[in-house]
């Protein structure tokens, strides 16, 4: 029962504080970017660039979404998380399955597998990537579920 | 004449200005996401970094006011414009550049694409960077528009 509790009231924690959850992990994702785009020197590939047009956006947009107060701004959210977590799930199994099927241009160096920037010693950039959107999608899924079960 | 305009204004109820406003909004930023995909996987021009982060600020207003529209977001406006606004001043930044040629201050511009490099003008005027000025720019003329029929509307 008390493990039960622990649940619900995570839950409502995550149902209340979504955007300002959402807001801090975009920024992470933002200046995390532009720090191995700008900083560490590494040149962004297309798909990073698709990536990041999904994830650049949602800062305005929850920052906007928390200074209205609008309830329903997570539906304005999610679709652009959803694509950059597709693109970077696709990215990840390209790499990793071997598909090759991205025509990765200004990926040089093999920028986006490099294994020195492993977060851990076994997250490439990519990788970094997904689990941001994964765990984006996964807060704003939970705030989602709020307004459809019931 | 003025008889016509006011019996058409029977027409721009509240609703109605939402209506043509979203969707003209709509047609814009799909008209000029698919437009830039053009230039650059078509016609093989390659995206200098300044173009990138105008992809940036218009590819998602495609997404938003459309989910926007269909989920009847109040203030979708706002949500718009903290998009299409600094788009529209990273264009102008860019425009800037092209019509004097200066390299990007901020050195984010890459040697192999730099962003003052004119590489296509519709009838020698309109480069790329110019029509993006002008996709935000009506974006934004449309957003502001629409928002002071509405307050007149309303008050």
């Amino acid at each position: 029962m008390k493990f039960n509790n622990l649940i619900n009231r995570s839950r409502k924690l995550v149902e209340d504080y979504h955007l300002n959850i959402v807001l801090v992990l975009s920024m992470l994702g933002v200046l995390g970017s532009l720090y191995f785009s700008d900083v560490v020197g590494l040149d962004a590939c297309k798909a990073c660039w698709y990536q990041r047009i999904a994830l650049y956006p949602i800062v305005p947009i929850t920052i906007v979404a928390q200074l209205t107060k609008v309830k329903q701004a997570y539906k304005l959210i999610l679709p652009l998380s959803i694509i950059g977590m597709v693109v970077a799930g696709f990215q990840v199994a390209d790499v990793a399955f071997g598909w090759n099927l991205l025509d990765l241009i200004n990926c040089g160096d093999d920028s986006c597998t490099d294994l020195g920037f492993q977060l851990f010693g076994i997250l490439t950039i990519p990788m970094q990537s997904l689990l941001l959107f994964l765990t984006i999608n996964i807060v704003l899924t939970v705030r989602a579920l709020k307004d459809y079960v019931k | 004449m003025s008889n016509r305009i006011n019996a058409l204004k029977k027409y721009a109820t509240s609703q109605n200005i939402d209506l043509v406003s979203y969707l003209a909004i709509i047609f814009l930023s799909l008209f000029a996401t698919l437009g830039s995909l053009y230039y650059s996987d078509v016609k093989g021009l390659v995206p200098c970094l300044l173009c990138w982060y105008q992809r940036i600020a218009m590819y998602p207003i495609v997404i938003i006011t459309v989910v926007g529209l269909f989920t009847q977001m109040p203030k979708l406006r706002l949500f718009i414009a903290s998009l299409s606004v600094p788009g529209m001043l990273i264009a102008a930044y860019h425009v800037y550049l092209q019509a004097f040629q200066l390299d990007n201050q901020f050195g984010t511009c890459s040697v192999a694409t730099p962003c003052q490099e004119v590489q296509y003008a519709l009838g020698g005027v309109f480069t790329i960077a110019v029509q993006s000025l002008i996709a935000f720019g009506l974006i934004n003329v449309i957003l502001l528009v629409s928002f002071m029929l509405l307050r007149r509307k309303n008050a």
